[in-house]
């Protein structure tokens, strides 16, 4: 099979070759001709694609997954049925998994153990926001680029796995050594702490170079000493640990979800201040590894410069120290309003502001900053040499309730006296002659009352008091066009007026499910699809599935804006070909 | 004399599309418990995906009859055992000549009455039970990770009945070439023994006191269509297969030692 799909085309994926074998099925390399570049395929096992309560559950999961965008993390291109099987595009990583640096390295260096470690902590916080929880983190999930940039590969998949209705004697793998000791048990509700217990383990072998188990741990034994046993501080291993490492490492682990971490922000907090002793030589370190990136100047902290220069001998230090004092270096200093944010250059997490005089290559930098409760700020800078560049950056508060709509567009003088709008009554309008009109576009579009710009780009309700009598509304979308209103209000009058620039199809196929395809793209929908949103204009809507065609072909349906939401109902026959 | 009568049925449940469950008596024209091999019982639970369960659990029930009749010679729970890793030999082949179908398995609970005794081969989460009109008691362990962990004080029983693994196997037929089956020697009769043999398409759903009841009230056949009949109505997740033997008649253990 492995051999055969080679060079196979499915839809605009080209398979070039084998990446490896993952729990659900192999990962192969791809090209995407449209957008040339390179992606890789997880092709499900054809045990698993062939359970249709299993593939509906993972198609409605692979989609909550791919809205996942963090630059640690993986990221789910699209979903593909095709004569092969089902399988998952997703982002290809160049690079080794954690687990291949630790068999080949042992015990990682400490700095470059706490470097990944942010990043993996950044990754999960950001899942953990979004409501995803990884439900497998190990060494192997964890993907490393040749800079140590983080991407967190398999998110949530342990979990659709798991739903499979496919009974499996296959075991666990290294998964086990991992697990929390609430998955061990079977509970239902494994949350975010479950995954800051594996990332423990993690650290755990990071740090060590081994996991606490030993080889005559049988599955069982492992299950045991999970749920009951004691698990032996890491520094029993690597006595040069530092005290509040392992501090970290142990309560990440701790048997009771409540007393570890309860966040990836906490422990990442907690990783921040911990304190690398400097005169200690850094075991993992060797020369050519460690060594050639920290001679750099672009290195993220002094830090780890004095730390890799621990490592070395004499000479290779004076050689360093040279070629450090002699770049000319470039620094940044960066404050946000309010500080207390993490700064990330090129996705590495530097540090929170304030931070003053980093040593950065010069060049090109993408700088995020990134704090809770506000909105994340990206942005770049170019960087000369020798330049000292002191920024500050301030962040926008991400509000409940959004107020952008009328602090945008203020309503014309009218509505100034309308301040207390819900609080005045109806009367008052009437006194006044003024009617009161409610709009809104949908999925969303400018506003304007007689020329008036009433409200943004949005879909949020407006509501406007204007003078009663004659008035003209019109609705514009930024592409699907516009809708003009004219109707005539009396004193005191309310409406409310919706335009619609889309309206919905449920689509059904029978008698299996299949893929919708509308305009001659794959929308990784399956059918029965209740309520898809299609905009103002001419389309063309099939289901497709491998080995099937639809009785009807394409059927054409026409959307026009209009003031109802209307609900059209396709149906497809789907044949066997 | 001892005389048996049996029934058995096998539902696809109200989830599946397919049934991956076998089951099957053997020699299938004949009641006789003097035969030297007796009468031989099995059910079966296939897993790995539509074509691949189906196939292995039928590959057993077929295999195991034909191993187990040749056999003819020396212990009958040796030979049960024989027969199951032959049939452990020749799915984990199948599934290595189609790949396609690898990682396919099966449960597997093979009983043998003959004379006074019964004997059983089991490997997996299929059950086998033996009811009097005083006790029903479980003559099978269940192979599953879930029922090992509680068995080992690791989860309880509650956490057991909801785990979401508790389909995981780490022991059944066809998975890897050596299997490791469970062998059960020389089980006296009495003179009014009931076995019920069950897939945990039944087992998930109905507890053991009210098995003992149906199995007592109904004649054989009945009580396997009332058991899939219940299955079905609690959800039937699973395919649901059962097999019940009266064995009635003869000698009491007792009356058989004072008599020798």
């Amino acid at each position: 099979m492995d051999a055969i799909i080679i060079g196979k085309v499915i839809d605009n994926y080209r398979i070039t070759e084998v990446l490896g074998k993952g729990g659900m099925g192999v990962v192969y390399k791809a090209k995407d001709t449209t957008l040339d570049r390179d992606v890789a395929l997880k092709m499900m096992d054809a045990r698993l694609a062939s359970d249709e309560n299993f593939l509906k559950r993972f198609q409605s999961e692979a989609k909550a997954l791919a809205k996942l965008q963090n630059p640690n993390i993986v990221s789910i291109f699209a979903l593909r049925e095709s004569e092969f099987g089902f399988c998952i595009v997703m982002e290809y990583v160049e690079g080794n998994t954690l687990a291949d640096k630790i068999s080949e390295m042992g015990a990682l260096p400490l700095s470059r153990t706490l470097a990944i470690f942010k990043q993996l902590l950044i990754a999960l916080d950001h899942a953990h926001k979004a409501g995803i929880i990884h439900r497998d983190i190990k060494p192997s999930n964890v993907m490393l680029t040749k800079d140590d940039v983080v991407k967190v590969t398999d998110f949530g998949l342990a979990k659709i796995q798991q739903t499979s209705a496919v009974t499996m004697t296959m075991g666990t793998g290294g998964t086990l050594f991992y697990m929390s000791p609430e998955q061990v048990r079977g509970l239902a509700n494994v949350d975010q702490r479950g995954d800051i217990y594996s990332l423990g383990m993690t650290l755990y072998e990071t740090l060590t170079g081994k996991t606490p188990f030993t080889e005559s741990d049988t599955d069982f034994s492992i299950r045991q000493a999970i749920v009951e046993g004691k698990i032996p501080p890491p520094d029993r291993l690597r006595p040069d640990l530092p005290k509040d490492l392992v501090k970290v490492v142990m309560k990440a682990i701790d048997k009771d979800p409540a007393k570890r971490f309860q966040t990836a922000a906490e422990m990442w907090t907690a990783l921040e201040k911990v304190q690398i002793p400097l005169p200690v030589v850094d075991k993992g370190t060797t020369i050519d590894r460690g060594g050639s990136r920290s001679f750099d100047p672009q290195t993220k902290s002094r830090r780890m410069v004095y730390l890799a220069i621990a490592g070395v001998t004499a000479v290779v230090l004076f050689f360093a120290l040279r070629l450090w004092m002699s770049s000319p270096s470039t620094t940044l200093s960066i404050s946000s309003e309010p500080n207390g944010s993490k700064v990330f250059f090129n996705g590495d997490s530097v540090g929170m502001t304030p931070l003053t005089n980093i040593t950065v290559r010069p060049g090109n930098l993408s700088l995020r900053l990134d704090r809770e409760g506000y909105y994340t700020k990206d942005t770049a800078l170019v960087l000369t040499k020798g330049e000292n560049v002191s920024i500050g950056v301030p962040l926008r508060k991400i509000q409940t309730a959004p107020p952008e709509t009328a602090e945008n567009f203020p309503p014309a003088s009218s509505t100034k006296s309308g301040k207390a709008k819900g609080s005045q009554p109806k009367e008052q309008s009437k006194q006044t002659g003024m009617a009161t009109l409610s709009l809104r576009a949908m999925p969303t579009g400018f506003v304007t009352v007689d020329g008036t710009m009433r409200s943004g780009n949005t879909n949020q309700v407006t509501t406007v008091e204007v003078a009663s009598g004659e008035r003209t509304i019109l609705f514009e979308h930024p592409v699907y066009g516009s809708k003009i209103l004219q109707l005539t209000l009396t004193p005191g009058e309310t409406k409310t007026i919706t335009c619609y620039f889309e309206s919905y199809v449920s689509i059904q196929s029978l008698p299996v499910w299949g893929t919708i395809m509308i305009d001659g793209k794959n929308t990784d929908v399956s059918t029965p699809k209740d309520r898809y949103p299609l905009g103002v204009g001419k389309h063309r809507v099939t289901v497709t599935r491998a080995g099937y065609e639809t009785v009807e072909g394409d059927k054409e349906i026409t959307i026009m804006p209009a003031f109802k939401e209307n609900v059209y109902q396709l149906v497809f026959n789907l044949r066997k070909k | 004399m001892r005389t048996i009568t049996y029934g058995n049925n096998s539902d696809v449940g109200r989830v599946r599309s397919d049934n991956q469950d076998c089951v099957g008596k053997f020699p299938e024209d004949s009641l006789d418990l003097s035969l030297p091999m007796g009468q031989l019982f099995i059910i079966a639970d296939g897993m790995g995906g539509h074509k691949g369960g189906r196939e292995a659990s039928q590959l057993a029930v077929q295999t195991i009859q034909e191993e187990y009749f040749a056999g003819s010679q020396g212990n009958i729970g040796e030979c049960l055992r024989q027969a199951l890793m032959s049939a452990n030999e020749h799915i984990f082949q199948y599934s290595v000549d189609h790949p396609e179908l690898s990682g396919m398995g099966t449960t597997c609970s093979a009983l043998v009455l003959q004379d006074d005794h019964a004997y059983i081969a089991h490997i997996g989460d299929s059950r086998i039970y033996h009811i009097t009109k005083k006790r029903i008691s479980q003559l099978t362990q269940d192979h599953s990770t879930v029922a090992e962990m509680e068995r080992r004080g690791i989860l309880t029983k509650e956490e057991a009945r909801y785990h979401p693994e508790r389909s995981h196997l780490y022991r059944a037929l066809g998975t890897r070439p050596e299997a490791e089956v469970d062998v059960l020697d020389n089980i006296d009769l009495g003179t009014n023994d009931y076995f019920l043999m069950c897939t945990d398409g039944l087992s998930n759903y109905v507890e053991e006191g009210e098995m003992q009841n149906t199995v007592l009230s109904h004649s054989p056949q009945e009580a396997c269509e009332m058991f899939t009949a219940i299955a079905n109505e609690r959800g039937g997740q699973d395919n649901i297969t059962v097999q019940v033997v009266h064995v009635s008649g003869g000698d009491s253990f007792i009356n058989r030692i004072m008599g020798a």
